[in-house]
C-alpha cells in the first residue's frame, strides 16, 4: 500500500476535497460499478446488481449513486450533495456534454496569483499570450460561462475552491483545478 | 466455496464480495454465531491520511459492528517506527515520533465516520501498538517470542525473498516487522480477547504468523480473514487507481 506518493485518493478532506473524492467514484468503469456498489455502499445487494447491469449512458446514473453513497459515508450527506451540484454545474449547465479536459495546477503553480492569459495558454486553449489577449478582446473567452473581458485578471489560489471552467468559443472548454 | 455461513457477518462478507480467504471458515463462523466477537485490522501510520485503498478494510469493520461484533482499529504507532518491507523495493524513510503521532491523529478522524467508539458491548476500540511495543525488553522478547520464529521460514516469505533475490538490502529492522505484527495479534488476544484479524490478501502471511504464535504461546485458537486485493477491471490495484489525478493531467477525460 505504498501508492501514496503522488495524486493519491486520500480520505481526509484537508488532503483531497469531497468534490474530487466524489469525482473519483463517478469515474468508475462500467464493469466495476456493480462490484463497487456492493463493496463500498450499503445498498441492498439486489439494487447493486440492478444498477450495475445498466447499459450505455444509463449506467451513469448508477455511478452518480455510487459517488453519492460513498461520499456520504465519508464526508456526510451535505458534502455529497454539494459535490454532485458542483459537478453538474461545471459539466451540465454550460451544455458541455459528457467530457471535459482538466488542467491540474499546484498551489506553487498559482503562487501569488496566475493571470487568465497564462491559464488560457496552460490549458491549451491558445498557444500564445498574443492569441489569448486577442481572444479576450474579441469576446471569445469565458470564465465559468461568464464573459471574460479583462485580460489583466489575476486569479488567486482562493479562487479555486471549486474548479474553474475556461472556455474558448462555444465548444472548447477546460476545467482548471488546484490540487 | 460451498460453505453456507450461519453468522450474518460471514454471510455479508461472502455475498457482497469482500471475502478472499479465511483460515478456518467453520471455526470462525461458529465463534461469530455465539456472541459479540472482537476483531482487528491494523493500519500503518505512514501518512496523515489513509487513502482509498484502505476503504475496503474500513467497510469490513463497519459491517462487523453492524452485525453485532466489536471492531478494533489498531494504529501501528510502534510498527511504523520499523516499516513494513512488503511490496517495497526500497527501505521506507524513517519517521520521527512526532510525525507518527501527527499521522495517527489525522487517520483517526476518518474511522469515526464509519464506526462508533461508544460504551456498548460492541463499541469499537481504538488502540495503538505502542502500548505493548514501546517498552519491550529485548532479551525477554527474544526468549519468549523470538524462539518461536524460524529464520529459515521467514526467508521464504515473499516480502523478504523478493528483496534478497534482487540483492537489495533488507535491514534487520525491517526484517523484524513480521515478528512484531504477529506479536500484535498475540497481545490483542491476551489483552482484549481479539478473536480474528482481517486484512487485504497481501497480509495473509503476517496474519497466519500471528495465529501460529498465539497458539504456541497462549494455546488459544484465533482466526484470520482476508479481503480481495482490489483490482479495477482495467487491472490496476485499488491503491493505484489513485493515479487518477495524474491521468487527468495527461489529458484523461473526466466525465459526469
Amino acid at each position: 500500500m505504498g501508492k501514496s506518493l503522488n495524486g493519491a485518493i486520500w480520505l481526509n478532506a484537508d488532503m483531497l476535497s469531497p468534490y474530487e473524492f466524489w469525482q473519483f467514484w463517478r469515474n468508475t468503469t462500467d464493469e466495476d460499478t456493480g462490484r463497487f456498489l456492493k463493496l463500498y455502499t450499503e445498498l441492498p445487494i439486489e439494487d447493486c446488481d440492478l444498477l450495475g447491469a445498466l447499459q450505455g449512458s444509463d449506467i451513469n446514473s448508477a455511478k452518480i449513486i455510487l459517488a453519492n453513497e460513498v461520499t456520504t459515508l465519508l464526508h456526510g450527506a451535505e458534502a455529497a450533495k454539494a459535490a454532485e451540484a458542483t459537478a453538474r454545474a461545471v459539466f451540465e449547465n454550460g451544455g458541455v456534454g459528457d467530457d471535459l479536459p482538466t488542467l491540474n495546477l499546484s498551489t506553487q503553480d498559482v503562487g501569488d496569483g496566475i493571470s487568465v492569459v497564462q491559464l488560457l495558454i496552460k490549458s491549451g486553449l491558445v498557444n500564445t499570450g498574443k492569441e489569448a489577449k486577442r481572444l479576450i478582446a474579441e469576446d471569445g473567452a469565458k470564465l465559468n460561462d461568464a464573459p471574460l473581458n479583462d485580460a489583466g485578471l489575476i486569479l488567486q489560489v482562493s479562487d479555486f475552491e471549486k474548479p474553474i471552467k475556461l472556455s474558448k468559443g462555444k465548444k472548447k472548454h477546460t476545467l482548471v483545478q488546484v490540487t | 466455496m460451498t460453505y453456507h455461513p450461519k453468522s450474518e457477518f460471514m454471510a455479508v462478507m461472502m455475498q457482497r464480495g469482500f471475502l478472499a480467504d479465511c483460515t478456518d471458515y467453520q471455526g470462525l463462523d461458529d465463534a461469530l454465531s455465539k456472541g459479540v466477537t472482537p476483531a482487528y485490522i491494523g493500519f500503518d501510520a505512514t501518512a496523515k491520511s489513509l487513502h482509498v485503498g484502505s476503504l475496503i478494510q474500513i467497510m469490513m469493520l463497519r459491517w462487523l459492528q453492524k452485525t453485532g461484533h466489536k471492531p478494533i482499529t489498531l494504529m501501528g504507532g510502534g510498527t511504523t517506527k520499523v516499516g513494513d518491507p512488503s511490496f517495497r523495493a526500497d527501505e521506507r524513510p524513517l519517521l520521527t515520533d512526532n510525525q507518527i503521532n501527527d499521522n495517527i491523529a489525522g487517520i483517526k478522524r476518518v474511522f469515526e465516520n464509519y464506526i462508533n467508539y461508544d460504551d456498548e458491548p460492541n463499541g469499537a476500540l481504538m488502540l495503538n501498538n505502542s502500548e505493548w511495543l514501546d517498552n519491550l525488553n529485548y532479551l525477554e522478547f527474544l526468549r519468549d517470542i523470538g524462539r518461536h520464529f524460524s529464520v529459515n521460514r521467514m526467508l521464504s516469505f515473499e516480502s523478504v525473498k523478493s528483496r534478497i533475490d534482487r540483492e537489495q538490502s533488507l535491514s534487520f529492522l525491517e526484517f523484524n516487522y513480521m515478528i512484531l505484527q504477529a506479536y500484535d495479534f498475540l497481545e490483542l488476544n491476551r489483552r482484549y480477547g481479539c478473536l480474528f484479524q482481517m486484512g487485504g490478501s497481501d497480509q495473509w502471511g503476517n496474519i497466519v504468523n500471528g495465529i501460529d504464535l498465539t497458539r504456541r504461546v497462549l494455546d488459544h485458537e484465533i482466526y484470520g480473514l482476508t479481503s480481495q486485493l482490489l483490482t479495477t477491471s482495467d487491472g490496476k490495484k485499488n491503491g493505484e487507481i489513485a493515479e487518477w489525478r495524474n491521468l487527468a493531467e495527461c489529458g484523461y477525460v473526466i466525465t459526469i
